[in-house]
Order: structure tokens, then sequence, then C-alpha cells
């Protein structure tokens, strides 16, 4: 039983960092109306961002976590402002193919300036350990999983409970009756990218913390469970997101446990299939409408 | 308020040279066949919809301001309010919230919660739904939340787009009911109909499109006649 739950403690905490990585993708897709595909790009970078932070300046979670969210909200402001506002009016496919094209200069970017091997990320909270039961909780696990959990807190409330969260709802919903009501929904997008992106510097600290390691080529395995997560979620479901990155985590740290860490992204593959067939808009989707 | 109005979609030239004035206190009704440019005039007076030449411009006391330049959150702000085609009430957000986003402008949570709840009294079938999402209500109710909604910051100009579209005839005469309240509040009530008798039932000026044209400006009474209409419609200049 220790094994299990173990394993079901470690799939919860590098659940939580890929349910943060995920809203990013979701509010952008939801409120921009942009498949955002260098995403995870703007992850790795942040993962570098905190890096270099804690080996050169020092510090901690405290200024590791706010550097690096500045950082990754101005590279998603750049790509806003590069590569998605020129081409939003052309086609749907336009911007969200220049944002390929935009993670791949952000990887290279991060390659050139560090190399392509891995590196070992620094821990950012005193290492120690904590025994519950016979399970090993680790001190960056602890703290992943509250800063990820206050982190998601923090933006329901922003979203649900706030006159800026109704201004995103709308715009995401109805931009065109939105702008009527007087919202200025390029600025509430240009909030809403650099939000975004912030959570994806968030997700990047915590998961490199916990990994103990860093690889800028992170982003391919990352980037599509970021995506999965969010179709099978249902697009643009906030909620939605959060709940199935933790249940993604947890399952695909099971299944390694039990089957074989080999099967584990074959597991989200099928995970996708599974729901394509049988829920085309998601667990938590609502009706999509297709417009003549 | 709208002079030499022009508008165009790719190779469609939707609104061609339309002058118009709609007057506090009165209702104008703009009617026309479907395709005729109705809805592109509202939502480029609105400015939702980016217009090719023409003037669009408020006046308040006697000064007039012109608002071709100003965005769309501006033209809200200067007092234009949208009741737009299709009812657009954001689906995912309950009854209360809508109407919050309506009172947008508004400023401080409590002003808005009060306004919405003077409006909720005001509609009492909404209140009653308070807390569903507005994607759960009726036709009749997304329609009177549409205009509720607009109704949170007191706009000086109410634009109405087929307000009466899709609801059952109990419901259109309700509907009907409240745009003469606003109009007899002081407002200026520009209606888009394709239900022609409900529109000249109601209004006290109307002007006809068809084709992107004017092809009527004058008294409401005048069209009411058999048949007046259809003769406007057929007689459409470039129609088609």
């Amino acid at each position: 039983m220790d094994v299990f739950f173990q394993a079901l403690w470690g799939g919860t905490v590098v659940g939580v960092t890929y349910a943060v990585l995920a809203l990013g993708f979701t509010l952008i897709f939801g409120v921009l109306g942009v498949l955002q595909f260098s995403h995870p790009q703007i992850f790795v970078a942040g993962g570098f961002v905190g890096y270099a932070v804690q080996t050169l300046v020092g510090g901690g979670l405290p200024v590791v976590l706010p550097a690096t969210m500045i950082a990754c909200a101005a590279i998603g402001l750049l790509v806003e402002r590069v590569a998605i506002r020129p081409l939003k009016q052309s086609s749907f496919l336009a911007p969200a193919i220049a944002t390929i094209a935009a993670g791949i200069a952000i990887q290279n970017i991060v390659i050139v300036v560090r190399g392509p091997d891995p590196v070992s990320f620094p821990p950012l909270v005193p290492p120690a350990d904590l025994q519950v039961g016979g399970v090993t909780l680790r001190s960056a696990e602890i703290c992943a999983l509250v800063v990820g959990v206050l982190v998601m807190a923090g933006l329901h409330l922003l979203i649900h409970s706030t006159r800026f969260g109704q201004a995103i709802r709308a715009t995401a919903d109805r931009p065109d009756v939105a702008r009527s009501f007087g919202i200025d929904t390029r600025l509430v997008s240009v909030t809403t990218m650099a939000l975004a992106s912030a959570l994806a510097g968030v997700a990047a600290v915590l998961l490199a913390s916990v990994y103990g390691t860093l690889s800028p080529f992170m982003d391919t395995s990352l980037g599509f469970k970021g995506l999965v997560i969010m179709v099978v979620a249902g697009l643009a479901s906030v909620s939605g997101s959060m709940l199935c990155g933790v249940a993604l985590g947890v399952l695909e740290t099971l299944l390694s446990q039990y089957v074989s860490p080999a099967y584990r992204d074959v597991f989200v593959w099928a995970l996708l299939l599974v729901v394509l067939v049988a829920r085309p808009t998601g667990i938590f989707g609502r009706r999509v409408v297709t417009k003549v | 308020m709208v002079d030499g109005l022009n508008v165009r979609y790719g190779g469609v030239h939707a609104v061609r040279d339309v002058s118009l004035t709609a007057r506090a206190g009165r209702i104008t009704a703009l009617l026309g066949p479907n395709g005729a440019g109705k809805s592109s005039l509202l939502n480029a007076v609105m400015g939702l919809v980016p217009t090719d030449g023409g003037e669009i411009a408020v006046t308040v006391d006697g000064a007039p301001r012109s608002l071709t330049a100003r965005s769309a959150p501006a033209r809200a702000r200067a007092g234009i309010a949208l009741v737009p085609e299709g009812r657009g009430v954001f689906g995912t957000m309950t009854v209360q919230e809508n109407l919050e986003v309506g009172g947008y402008l508004l400023h401080g949570r409590r002003a808005r919660a009060a306004r919405a709840a003077e409006l909720l009294d005001q509609f009492p079938r909404l209140g009653e739904r308070r807390t569903h999402p507005a994607a759960a209500l009726s036709g009749g109710e997304q329609q009177m939340l549409a205009i509720a909604r607009a109704l949170m910051t007191k706009p000086r100009i109410m634009l109405l787009d087929e307000p009466s579209l899709g609801l059952a005839p109990v419901v259109v005469r309700d509907v009907v009911e409240i745009i003469r309240g606003i109009a007899r509040d002081g407002t200026v009530v520009l209606l888009v109909e394709q239900n022609s008798h409900m529109a000249l039932e109601l209004a006290d000026h109307a002007y006809v499109l068809s084709a992107g044209r004017l092809v009527y400006d004058g008294d409401a009474a005048g069209l009411r006649g058999a048949g007046q209409l259809a003769d406007l419609y057929l007689a459409a200049p470039g129609a088609g």
C-alpha cells in the first residue's frame, strides 16, 4: 500500500503542475481564440530563467517565482504582439502556425544561451523530508503542491469573483457584445496572455524543482500533455482543466508504477482518443455549435 | 445622428449613403427585408463594424458630438447600448452576472449590484432566475435579459436588433410594452425589425432600408396601410 500512496502523492504533485500549465493554454484559447503552441517553450524559457535567477542571485522561491512569472509574461506579450495580433484577422490557422515558429525561436534562444544539455535545478526551498505513514513527502513537492493549489485558487477567484474576471469570461463568450458594454477586449486579451504565460512560468519552476532537473527539450511531451488536458477537459473550461491536469498526473504515475514507465505517454494518447470518440466536446465541455 | 453612412464587407456594399435621425423619447423603426443592411447599420452605430465614409454623432443638450472615430467601448461610455440580434446573452454566465457585465461601466461593485437589483425587480421573471446560467433561459427570458442588460447603465440611446425574433406572440406583446416604457423614460430608441407589423405599431417614425439604401423616411403611420411596405420592398432600387 505504501508504494501506491507514494505514487499517488507524486502523481498529485506533478498533476498540479500540469494543471497550472494547461490552464494557460485554456485561458488563451478561450479569450484570444488561438492555440498558443509556443506555450510549452515559454514554460522551458521560464524554467531556465528560474535556474539563472537562483544560481546567479539566489533567494529561493520568494525571489525565483515572481522573477520567472514576470519574464514569462513578457515573453508571452511579445508572442502576442509578433505572432498573434498581426495575423488574428487572416484565419484561424495563421496565428497558430506563427506561434509554432515563435516556440522554435524561444527554444533555440534557450539552447544558444545555455546549451542543449539538461541542467540540475537547484533546490528553491531547504531540502527536507516529511514521513507520513510510509510515504515520503519532500519539501519541494509540498511546496509545489501548496503553491500550485494557491495559484489555481487565486485564478478561480479572479475569474469568478471580480469585475475583470467577468470581462474575461464575457470576452471569451461574445467579444462583440462585450465591447458594446465598454469592455476593452484588446486589453483583456493582452492581460490574459500575460497572465497565462506567467502560469507557464509557475508550472516550470514548480516542476523543475520537483524533478531537480531541467532540459530545453521538456517542451514536447509537456506541450502535448497540456493540449490533451485542454481537449479532454473541454476547450475553455477552466475548472475542468484543473481537475483533468491533476487526474492525468495521478493516472500517469500510477500506470508507470504498476505497468511500465514506457507506457506512460501511450496512456495519455489513449485517453485522448477515448474522450474524443466518446465526448468530442470534452468531459466538462459545453456543446459546440458550429456557426455558418 | 447618422449621416451618409457606408458599410462594406469584402466586396459587399451593405449600407449605402444612409442618413437617419432618432430622437429622444420617440421610437424610430428601421425596417426592410432580410439582407437589407439593417443589422450592419446598427452594428456600425455601435462601432462593432468599421464604416467607410459617413458620420455618426450624438447630440446632448443641443451640442453635437461626433462618434465616428470612436471605438465601441467609447461609444458605450457616450451612452449607447445595444440589444444584439439573436439576444447575445453570455450563455455560461448567470442572469445576475450578465447584468453585471451590462453595468461594466458603472463605478463600483455596489452600484452595479444596486442597479441589477432594480432591474430584477422590474423584470420579476429574471429575478426568479437570477442564479441560472443564461443559456438555460427560454427565448423570451433571454430577450428580457438582453434588454435588461442594456438598461444597466441607463443609456441615452438604445439600439434594438430584432427583439421579436423567434418569440411567441404573447411574449412579443411584453417586449412591445417594455420598449414603449424605455422610450417614455426619455431614451432614444432605434428599433430594427423584420416584424414590420410590430414595429409600425410601436414606432413614431420609420425608415425603410432595401439593398443598403433608404427607400422611405417618414411617419410610421404612413406605412400602416395594407401592401404599402411590400410595394416599397419590391420597388427597391438595385435589389438582389
